[in-house]
């Protein structure tokens, strides 16, 4: 049999058999270098406009949009913003956040489970970067794919819902692990929802080496919302502050 | 990718010699968050993919795959790498194997309320591939002319 393509024409047995250590061939190479290239130049690009990114991610209705539709109503006042969506079935999201006044870019690339570089790459191209302080990437909802995937943010934030219970920071380590910042969202619902206890939230996130900030709030009623305003309002400066230092001293 | 790995060692590669792989070799860390077995899988399925529907005319073999191909009973190798963590209060490392991750998470084996970080475990790294040379008229733009076809997929 063919070694190359499993039909058996008659081929040169003695080649194909003959494996030695000659055809071993050691590499080092990053399986995720195509992606993470793109999203170098993502961040080169964003950095160069003073843009600082976020990336949002939860699991499916954890209240990604509903919190940048409330934050949006706020820091419009301070910066120019836009919003990557990656809600690939709908433009719903990208409706809502357009009803806030900010310009939202709907990644249409079919169902996948996740945004990587390209897609914000391609996105990026549609926007002038002229024009923004503030990117929001509202990516698709889901736990496990996302984290893999460097887009050129510059901070990865989750959101846990207090309806998806506290335990799942750990079982779904790689994600939450990575972020650099914890939403804890809907709380007004605790008072119908007794399950989910905040200090085992905080615990099973801690035991993942990850001592970030947390924020507990409700973007339904806006209680809490101010930390997580503020830490935003910081970073921000922050960056700006780290790209173009003559400038905030101007200011 | 391939070929130029090839070239890097053995000098050169003639135009009319396509690169065959026969086996790779990943390495993933704890917390790459790639599922071992889920990867076979995929792998199997693109594997199965690759060889009945690769555009058949020399042209686009060029273009498409630079003259590389998977032998359709490529392996694929993955060995597991454990993560490591470092403990600021004991100011020592620690490694992460999959079972000392089901206790303490990653948190320090002396005491869960030390502060530690992640130091290594997301890798995701091609470490070997297994590549000879054949002759580019042998027999691969037959068995994909022959193999071409809708029939026989199992996963449409
Ligand atoms: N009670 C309450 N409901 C909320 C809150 N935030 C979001 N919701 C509701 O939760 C549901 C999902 O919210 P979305 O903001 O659409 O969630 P999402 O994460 O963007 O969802 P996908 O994009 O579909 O993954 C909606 O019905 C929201 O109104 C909150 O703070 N309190
Ligand atoms: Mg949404
Ligand atoms: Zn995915
Ligand atoms: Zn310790």
């Amino acid at each position: 049999m063919c070694e190359t393509c499993g039909c058996s024409l008659p081929t040169d047995n003695k080649k194909s058999l003959d494996i030695d250590a000659d055809q071993n061939h050691a590499v080092i190479k990053k399986i995720m270098s195509s992606n993470d290239k793109t999203a170098e130049h993502n961040r080169h690009k964003l950095n160069k406009h003073g843009i600082f990114c976020i990336n949002i991610m939860s699991s499916p209705g954890g209240g990604k949009t509903k919190l940048l539709e409330a934050s949006i109503a706020e820091l419009k006042k301070l910066y120019r913003i836009a919003v990557i969506e990656g809600d690939l079935e709908t433009e719903n999201d990208a409706e809502r956040i357009r009803a806030q006044g900010v310009e939202a870019i709907q990644i249409t690339t079919g169902s996948a489970c996740h945004l990587d570089a390209h897609h914000v790459h391609q996105a990026l191209h549609q926007l002038n970067l002229d024009t923004l302080d503030l990117i929001f990437i509202e990516n698709v909802g889901n736990l496990v794919c996302p984290a893999a995937f460097d887009l050129g943010q510059h901070a990865n934030i989750a959101l846990l819902s207090v309806t998806e219970g506290d335990d799942k920071p750990l079982k779904y380590p790689v994600m939450f692990q990575k972020i650099h910042g914890l939403v804890i969202s809907k709380i007004e619902l605790l008072d119908y929802f007794d399950d989910f206890n905040m200090e085992r939230a905080l615990d099973n996130f801690r035991k993942l080496a990850n001592q970030s900030p947390v924020w507990p709030l409700s973007a339904k009623t806006g209680r809490g919302m101010e930390a997580w305003l503020d830490w935003l309002v910081d970073q921000r400066t922050e960056r700006k502050m780290l790209l173009n230092p003559q400038l905030e001293t101007s200011e | 990718m391939a070929r130029r790995e090839y070239v890097s060692r053995h000098g050169n590669l003639p135009i009319d010699q396509n690169l065959v792989v026969t086996s790779l070799t990943l390495r993933l860390g704890l917390f790459s968050g790639v599922d071992k077995g889920l990867l076979k899988r995929a792998f199997q399925v693109a594997l199965h993919d690759f060889h009945c529907y690769w555009p058949s005319t020399p042209e686009t073999q060029q273009a498409e795959c630079d003259g590389v191909y998977f032998s359709p009973t490529t392996q694929l190798i993955i060995e597991q790498v454990s993560a490591s963590i470092y403990c600021r209060e004991c100011g020592s490392h620690y490694p992460v194997s999959q079972q000392s991750f089901q206790r303490h998470y990653l948190s320090c084996p002396n005491n869960h309320r030390h502060i530690t970080q992640l130091i290594s475990g997301d890798e995701m790294l091609l470490i070997n591939m297994q590549m000879h040379p054949e002759s580019a008229s042998t027999c691969i733009s037959e068995a994909f002319k022959n193999n071409n076809t809708q029939e026989g997929n199992s996963h449409v």
